[in-house]
């Protein structure tokens, strides 16, 4: 009798565990990472890639690339003409306020050449909502570090800054993570050339599944 | 009838229910937020006019593009620091949003986005809502306050404190701003509820 059964445990068996290696997915994430598309040409993966793009995507568990980041983006400063290149913020540092009052950043988290920045678990285990701070020279005095700007909200859970901030600005998006041209300091930073660092790229604004 | 006629049978319920249930042609319902038998004598209902202050508590803490800011997740809360109300075009065109200012950041949330807000809130349970209301159920037995008080699971965590302005602000609102103690001066709660984060 218990031949017959045998053939149809062995089906249940094997789609039991093909359901178990499918649950451990999330194919809303994939199609997120897989529209970020492949490394641009002379730029592989290394602390100045993927300018904009949303870092925790794959900076965490989920995808595995190191460092595993808890936040992480990217500053630019505002083009001279609207619609001219973005180039990376350097040098400007990300001071966060976390819900439970814990402050970090200070001297810790800073911008690099192309103005990517981020921190990792080690670093801080912040309590959202998140506040953030960017600071940098100030006009009158160089060596001086003054407030740049607030986030005007507040971080509710997606440490991607490019989760959120994606060029064009959008119902959808505030766009990318700008220094005012107003408050920029040119004397006191050194700013990229346009080959020196990636093309930024964001986030589709419009998701493709809404776009069709 | 043996368990070979009754899977399919099922598999066709099933399938019949999931067609008429899209159907494109059925209608809307209507988001009251209200009792179903409401009795204006006796019953306050929550007041669209005030609406408003309840929508800015809703913006900040909950409707980050992050969180229900997005067209992806339920309870969607627009606002002009997050996910705007827009139209097709502007959708299409985001120039076109940003000569409008219906871009995140842009112009000042709308009275569209406020009703928008106040159907998301009252949508979300609209029959216990009206059980609020009528003061069968307390606050609280609605998700849009055991969420974020983590009397529920919440990918967001706490949001609100029990008795903290967020929480006092929402459920005074549901309760038609009653006069007893709670609710005296909830615009003041529903503002603190905005400055106290962070």
């Amino acid at each position: 009798m218990m031949n017959r059964f045998r053939p149809i445990i062995a089906v249940l068996g094997v789609a039991t565990a093909i359901g178990a290696v499918a649950a451990c997915t999330d194919p809303l994430k994939d199609r997120q990472i897989a529209e970020l598309g492949e490394e641009q040409d002379g730029f592989p993966e290394s602390p100045i890639h993927r300018p904009g793009q949303p870092c925790v995507l794959c900076h965490s568990d989920y995808f595995g690339a190191e460092p595993q980041m808890v936040l992480g983006g990217t500053v630019f400063v505002e083009p001279e003409e609207p619609g001219g290149p973005l180039l990376g913020a350097p040098g400007y540092e990300i001071r966060l306020l976390d819900s439970q009052g814990e402050i970090t950043g200070q001297g810790l988290i800073t911008t690099n050449e192309c103005g990517n920045f981020w921190v990792t678990e080690e670093q801080f285990q912040p309590a959202y909502p998140l506040r953030v701070e960017v600071f940098g020279p100030s006009l009158a005095d160089a060596d001086r570090s003054v407030q740049i700007s607030v986030m005007s909200t507040r971080i509710g859970r997606d440490g991607s800054c490019g989760g959120c901030h994606a060029e064009p600005v959008s119902p959808l998006s505030p766009g990318a993570i700008l220094i005012p041209r107003a408050l920029f300091n040119a004397d006191a930073v050194d700013l990229p050339s346009e080959t020196d660092c990636p093309t930024p790229r964001f986030r589709p604004t419009v998701p493709e599944s809404l776009a069709q | 009838m043996t368990m070979r006629h009754l899977v399919p049978i099922s598999l066709l319920c099933l399938g019949a229910l999931g067609v008429l249930g899209c159907e494109p042609g059925s209608e809307p319902i209507e988001v009251l937020c209200g009792p179903f038998e409401y009795d204006p004598e006796t019953q306050t209902a929550p007041d669209t006019d005030d609406f408003p202050k309840v929508s800015s508590v809703l913006e900040r803490r909950c409707g980050t593009l992050d969180c229900h800011g997005t067209l992806a997740r339920p309870l969607r809360i627009y606002g002009a620091g997050g996910l705007r109300l827009f139209t097709i075009d502007e959708f299409n065109d985001a120039s076109l949003a940003q000569e409008n200012g219906t871009v995140s950041g842009g112009s000042g949330t709308t009275s569209a986005e406020h009703e928008a807000n106040r159907r998301s809130m009252c949508g979300i349970e609209p029959e216990l809502t009206g059980e609020v209301i009528r003061g069968v159920l307390p606050p609280e037995e609605l998700m849009i306050l055991r969420k974020p008080l983590l009397i529920e699971r919440h990918k967001g965590g706490a949001v609100f404190q029990t008795g903290g302005p967020g929480a006092v602000c929402l459920s005074c609102w549901l309760r038609g701003f009653p006069d007893d103690i709670d609710c005296q001066d909830v615009v003041t709660e529903c503002q603190k509820a905005i400055r106290d984060n962070l």
